[in-house]
This record gives structure tokens, sequence and C-alpha cells, in this order.
């Protein structure tokens, strides 16, 4: 089972739109898919019409006084599962702070996952704490959509220190280009390689395009509705390249 | 065991988890609508589509996926084709989109699909086992956010393909597949369905039955052991031993002929090879003129059945070199699979040819009518009215003080002809005493061929890497002649050679450590408590 985990300290950047789509294109892959909803907005959860609460809140799920396979709903698609959003997970940090050897804990809860799932993604809320800090642990890769200018340029260099102090049990980070507009000259010399960034970022780009809001209006993954349109595509390639990445 | 993405479950008492998907077979598909229509009254629905469904379900010969409550689906619908494999008490296990139509697991592409299936079927070839097609309306059932919570499929089928509607037995269905963690609102749908409409669902892996693929079929046509006791006569015994070896030969033929999966080959091969190692090394039984003959005309099929097995054994090896080669060189092989399967087919043509001709249908009819002809009375072979135990001890004795002797022999500097001879008569050791191993103690025996086994492993992997850098090395020549080999896969071949004569050298280090295991006074102690001869040799 891989574990991949969508995060950007800025918000706003396609984060969970990626998640939904990646994940969406591993299940049709023929991966059995789970995607875990950290974020308090429960953005992904409300894209697949799924109620953004888990019985207990986060803190029970943790402690696994119940399991996650009871707070798991299918999506509309199969082969792709969500664990909602609860709204307790605003107060991760300070749960985590609280909890006992958490990193323990939540690879425990990862591992009674491992059977049911072959790829499970991790849609991260913009902060960075202790329990960022934990999930990054569990993770395999990180996956950090980027709007290519310089603010979110400095924003991944932060990430990268802040990682660089996590030794061995750091996951590999893949950024990418997110919501990529080519008509900003910023935009098209960043992503032409003309100002380097601090991790090598993926080939695939995710174009800033009408048909990724719209997936609010059809709560569904953009390949669902667009078939075929350049970023339902972007977002197919963006999955193979990390697949390649992870094996 | 293959885990269904369902919820987790719970046993009600009839037995079937109320949490997995349910089938209703229908009387008739006005039925069908009254059930939908009923739904749509008390729930909140959703139509879909209605659509041209064909699906064709797939195991092996032998049902390894349905001995793992599995199976495999191949659907075309909406003009696209996908696989699905799901479990056979209901629900997906996994879906991929591809319009491969399934075979080895070599064939399917890379990734977590193949990876599912690839150990459950191993080397066998998934055949269809029925084709249905029909039309399947689709419905939901939402709550209150407009979420599906359980998905409905209102089906008519026909079983046999679009163009063959045979059996024109029309069946109807109706599926209710909860979604995950929405157990509550399936259950309310199949209460009302059975409740108002007294339907009853199909008991849990029914649905396959309803096409009607039966349940298990005939389990691999391996040889059956022959009944033989210590003081049957030994042409008596003997001939049963061959009886049974000819049973296997027919009872592969049919599969080998159609190519069904290369196990049948195996068998079909293997039985022929254990009937030439019982004629010769169990001589003096029967006369040797008719003896002759038999063995002229089994040497005749083994040698034209040779070629396509080396293709057989060629292309299941091709993962394991693919394996052996890093990522990117790997689609390099694509020309080498190309050409094998290419040469299996024409290889095919002959083996059927061979199966088809008037010399094998002699030497099976005279074969069968020889066996079954009651042994003489009075014979002037010694040996014939031996009991059969004496005898094979001597033969067995004899043999294995040969192995020894040979073993013995081999360093590290012996010539590799030397291991291939000890491995020719390890291989006959094996045979022989697998014919006869009912007449010695069973705990006993087992533990000289698994002593036997071991040293066979390693002859083996020393033979087969040998064997296969020869056959890549002819490939590609023949590739070549024809004009078919890049040189990008000459390349990784020549790589794939080398990587295969390292591992040759490496199953040739061992070879020595093995025979001196197999060489231990404790294996040579149990050899001689088994099968030193208890009467003078030779005489009765």
């Amino acid at each position: 089972m891989k574990i991949i985990a969508c995060y950007n300290l800025k918000g706003g950047v396609g984060k969970t739109a990626a998640t939904v789509n990646l994940a969406y294109h591993a299940a049709q892959q023929g991966a059995r898919t789970l995607i875990w909803d950290l974020d308090p907005q429960g953005a992904a959860s409300f894209y697949f019409r799924v109620k953004p609460k888990v019985k207990g809140g986060f803190d029970t799920l943790l402690k696994r006084r119940r399991s996650p396979m009871k707070s798991i709903r299918g999506t509309d698609y199969e082969g792709l599962d969500l664990l909602p959003a609860d709204f307790s997970a605003r107060h991760i940090d300070l749960i985590v702070d609280r909890t006992r050897k958490p990193k323990r804990r939540l690879k425990r809860l990862v591992k009674g996952l491992k059977k049911e799932y072959d790829c499970v993604f991790l849609d991260c809320a913009p902060s960075i704490g202790v329990a960022t800090e934990v999930l990054f642990q569990i993770a395999d890769a990180l996956v950090v959509p980027t709007i290519p200018t310089t603010l979110s340029v400095n924003t991944l260099k932060r990430i990268k220190k802040h990682l660089k102090g996590m030794n061995g049990s750091a996951p590999t980070v893949l950024p990418f280009f997110s919501m990529v507009d080519r008509r900003k000259q910023l935009h098209k010399s960043i992503c032409e390689g003309e100002q380097r960034l601090p991790i090598d970022p993926l080939n695939a780009s995710i174009p800033y395009s009408s048909l990724v809001e719209q997936m609010g209006t059809h709560r569904a993954p953009v390949s669902t509705f667009a078939a075929g349109s350049r970023p339902a595509r972007a977002y197919e390639q963006l999955g193979e390249e990390i697949r390649a990445q992870l094996n | 065991m293959i885990a269904p993405t369902g919820d987790v479950g719970r046993s009600s008492a009839v037995g079937t988890d109320p949490d997995a998907e349910r089938h209703y077979a229908l009387a008739s598909p006005a039925l069908g609508e009254r059930a939908l229509e009923l739904l749509r009254a008390r729930f909140r629905t959703r139509d879909d589509a209605l659509l041209a469904v064909t699906r064709a379900y797939y195991d092996t010969f032998d049902r390894r996926l349905a001995g793992e409550d599995a199976i495999l689906c191949r659907t075309l619908e909406d003009g696209a084709h996908s696989l699905r494999l799901e479990s056979l008490s209901g629900g997906l296990v996994r879906r991929l989109a591809t319009p491969i139509v399934p075979g080895f697991a070599a064939d399917l592409p890379r990734g977590p699909f193949h990876d599912a299936i690839a150990p459950l079927i191993d080397v066998r070839r998934l055949l269809q086992l029925v084709e249905i097609t029909g039309s399947v309306e689709r419905a939901s059932v939402l709550d209150d956010r407009g979420k599906t919570t359980v998905r409905l499929s209102f089906e008519q089928w026909t079983i046999g393909s679009r163009a063959d509607r045979i059996h024109g037995a029309d069946i109807t269905l109706l599926t209710a597949t909860p979604v995950k963690g929405y157990g509550k609102a399936a259950r309310r749908v199949c209460e009302l369905l059975e409740a108002e409409l007294a339907l009853h669902p199909l008991p849990p892996g029914a649905l396959l039955s309803v096409f009607g693929v039966a349940p298990q079929s005939a389990a691999t046509p391996a040889a059956t052991r022959p009944a033989i006791t210590r003081d049957m006569r030994s042409d008596e015994a003997i001939k049963r031993i061959y009886a049974s070896l000819l049973e296997t030969i027919v009872a592969n033929e049919e599969g080998t002929r159609r190519r069904t999966d290369p196990e049948f080959l195996h068998q079909f091969r293997v039985a022929i090879r254990r009937t030439r190692a019982g004629i010769a090394r169990l001589r003096g039984v029967f006369p040797v003129r008719t003896m002759e003959r038999f063995k002229r005309e089994f040497a005749w099929l083994g040698s034209v059945t040779g070629p396509m097995r080396d293709l057989d054994v060629h292309l299941m090896e091709l993962p394991a070199y693919e394996a052996a080669l890093p990522p990117e060189a790997r689609g390099d092989l694509e020309p080498l699979r190309t050409h094998l399967e290419l040469s299996a087919d024409r290889e095919q043509v002959k083996l059927e040819a061979a199966l088809e001709s008037e010399r094998y249908a002699r030497l099976i009819k005279s074969w069968r009518a020889w066996l079954r002809r009651p042994v003489p009375m009075r014979t002037p072979l010694v040996d014939a009215r031996r009991p059969i135990e004496q005898l094979a001890r001597e033969r067995i004795y004899k043999l294995h003080g040969r192995v020894l002797k040979r073993g013995s022999k081999i360093d590290d500097q012996t010539p590799d002809e030397a291991v291939h001879d000890l491995r020719l008569d390890c291989k006959k050791l094996r045979y022989l005493i697998e014919f006869f191993r009912d007449l010695f103690d069973p705990k006993v025996i087992k533990q000289q061929i698994r002593a036997l086994k071991q040293l066979q492993e390693v002859l083996g992997r020393f033979n087969d890497f040998s064997v296969q850098q020869i056959a890549l090395a002819d490939a590609t020549h023949e590739m070549a002649e024809h004009g078919r080999a890049p040189l990008a896969t000459a390349v990784v071949v020549g790589r794939l050679i080398e990587t295969l004569r390292g591992r040759q050298q490496q199953a040739r280090d061992e070879v020595r450590g093995r025979i001196q295991t197999f060489n231990t006074p404790d294996n040579r102690a149990r050899a001689e408590q088994l099968f030193a001869p208890t009467a003078p040799v030779g005489t009765e």
C-alpha cells in the first residue's frame, strides 16, 4: 500500500482538486483507493457528497477506539472510497500533541487499511505543525501542488527545509505546477525552468482551467464530466508519473 | 482469500451478508419494471442509463480463481471494455479499463490489477466459461445529499454471444449493490423488495450457476495411482502402471490439441516420459520385440511434442526475463514475445497434425489393446512372474547405486555433460520410486523422495539455465533470419544470456554440495533399508 500525501503550506493551490482527480485516476487503473480527508473544511468530502462527519471525531479515530473501516464511505465510483473529514480535525495539532506516541498510533491505524487498499491519498490541511509532521512520517510521497509564482517557490523552500530535519523517515517530495496560466509571463518563465526550484518538479503540470472549478458544481472528478479535456489528461499524466516514482 | 470491497460483514439467519450485493432472479421482465417502480415511489432515485452489455466470465481450467472466491469478468458496456475481478460471494474487488482479452497473467498490463491476478492463476491461462449478452438498466438510490447509497441494475440476459444466441433462455435479474458505508439503505431496499414482491435473493456465489456454469470443473487430469500390491506378478503390476499413465495421456489429449492451457501438454508429456522410463528401466518382464516397437513409437511421440513444450516454457519464462531487466529495457523484449508466439502457433499446427495422424491413433490403440491383454500363465521370461516388490527393489537399488557412483565422481572440474547424465539418472530414479511408492513405508519413502528432490532441484536449475541460453540464442538467430530482430532486442537478449550464464554457474557451484547432502550415511542407510533386495538378485 502506498500513502500519498497531498500537501501545501499555502491554501488555494488546487490541493483537493489534485487529490480527488489523482485518486479517481488510481481507482480507474485498478488500484483500490482511499481518500482520507484531513482538511476540516471537508472539500474532498463535499466533492463526493459524503457527510463530513466521523463518529467520535478525529480523536476516536487516532486512538483507535473505533475501526476506521466503520467510517469509510464508498464514493459513487467503484474502487474509490473516502474516509470523510470531521470538523474536529481543525484541532488536529492539539489532538496529536495530547496523544501519547501519535506516530505509532497513526501507523497502526494505517496498517489496518493495508488489506483493503493499494493506495491511500491524504488530503492534508494547509498548515504546518505536529500533525503534519507525523503525517509526513507515514507517507511514501508528498505531492505538492505549486502555483508558479515567486511566493509559492519560497513556500517550497520552507517545506524542503522543514523536511530536512526528518532525516531518513522523510517522504519523497514530488512538487508539480498547478493552476498554470501560460498567458502570464511569470508562470511561463518559472515553468520553463528560468527560475530554479529547490526541488525538481514533475513533468506534468495542471493548467488553470474553468473545468477544474466546475468540479464544485458537478461534484465529481474532471474526467467524469470532461473526459479527454486538457486538465483531465494532465491529471492522468501526473498520476502515471507519481506511480512511476513510487515503484 | 480475496476480500471484496464490501462493508464489514454481519451474518444473518440465512447465512448471507446483509451488506453484500444481492441478486434476484425474476420470473418475468414485467416484475423487474414493477420493482423499479416500487423503489422509485418509496426512495429518492435516479435513473442512470440503459445500456447494451456483453459480459464474459473467465477462470482457469482448474478454477483457480473460484478456489479463492473470485471470478474475472470482461464487460463491454457503452462501447468500452473493462476487466473486473469480482468476489464470487458478491462485490467488486478490482476493475481495470482495458480492451485486453484475458489469457495469461503476462498479457495484462503491469499494475495493481495484474499483481492481484498473477499470484492466483500463476502460469495458467484464463479461459472463457460463459458469455452473456443483454440490456442493463441502471438506477441509483440516493440519500438527501444526492449521494448514491445503493446501485440498482435491472438486467435481461441471453446466454451466448450476440451472434449465436443458441440457448435462447432469457434470464432476468435485479441486482442491488450497496455502496460501502450505506448498508442500512441497502437493507431497506432489499426488505422492501422481499416483502412487497416476495422476491428471494440468490444464495451467495450462485450467480454463475444461473448462467449455466457448473460450480467446479473437472480437476487436473494428472495421473491416478494404480492399485498394485507387493506380491502381485511383475508383468501384471507394470501393466497397471502403464495403463494409468495411458489414462493420463488420453485425458490430456483434448486440452493439448486445443491448446486450452500449457498444463495439458505438460501432463501429456510427463506421462509419455514416465512410460518411456518404465519401458527402459523395467526390461526383462515383457518380450523384447514388443517393447522395442512401443519404445520407438513413444520416443517419436515425445519428440513431436517437445518443441511446443519448449516454446510454452519459454513464453512462461518471459515475465521472469523481463523482471531481470531494468524497467526501461523491458519493452525491447516485445519482438521476442511476438516471435515466440508466432513460432508457437506454427508448432501447434504440427502438434495437432501429429495427434490426428494415423501413427498416433495406431500407437494408442495397439498400446491399449496390449495392456488389456491378460498376462500369460506361462512365460519364458523369469522376471515376469516375480513378485513386483522384488523387482522394484532390485531395479531401484541398482539405479540408486548408479546415481551415487556418478555423483561421487563429480567435482567442480567435471565437464557439464557428466552433470547432465546425473540429472537424467536422478529423473529415472524418481520415476521408478514413484511408480512403486505404495509398496514401501509411506513415511520413509517420502523422506527418500524429498532427499532426491533436493538434489534434482539444483540439477534442474542448472539444466534449465543452460537450455534457456541456447533457446534464447536460437530465437534471436531465427528472428535475424526473418529480419525481425531489432538491435535493441538483440542487445537485451545478449544481456539476458549473460545473466543466465551467471545463474547456471551459480547452480553448478551448488551441485557438489547437494550431492554430498544426498550421499550422507543417513540417506544411504535409508536407501539400503528401503531398496536392498531381499531375495537373491535375478533368480527366483
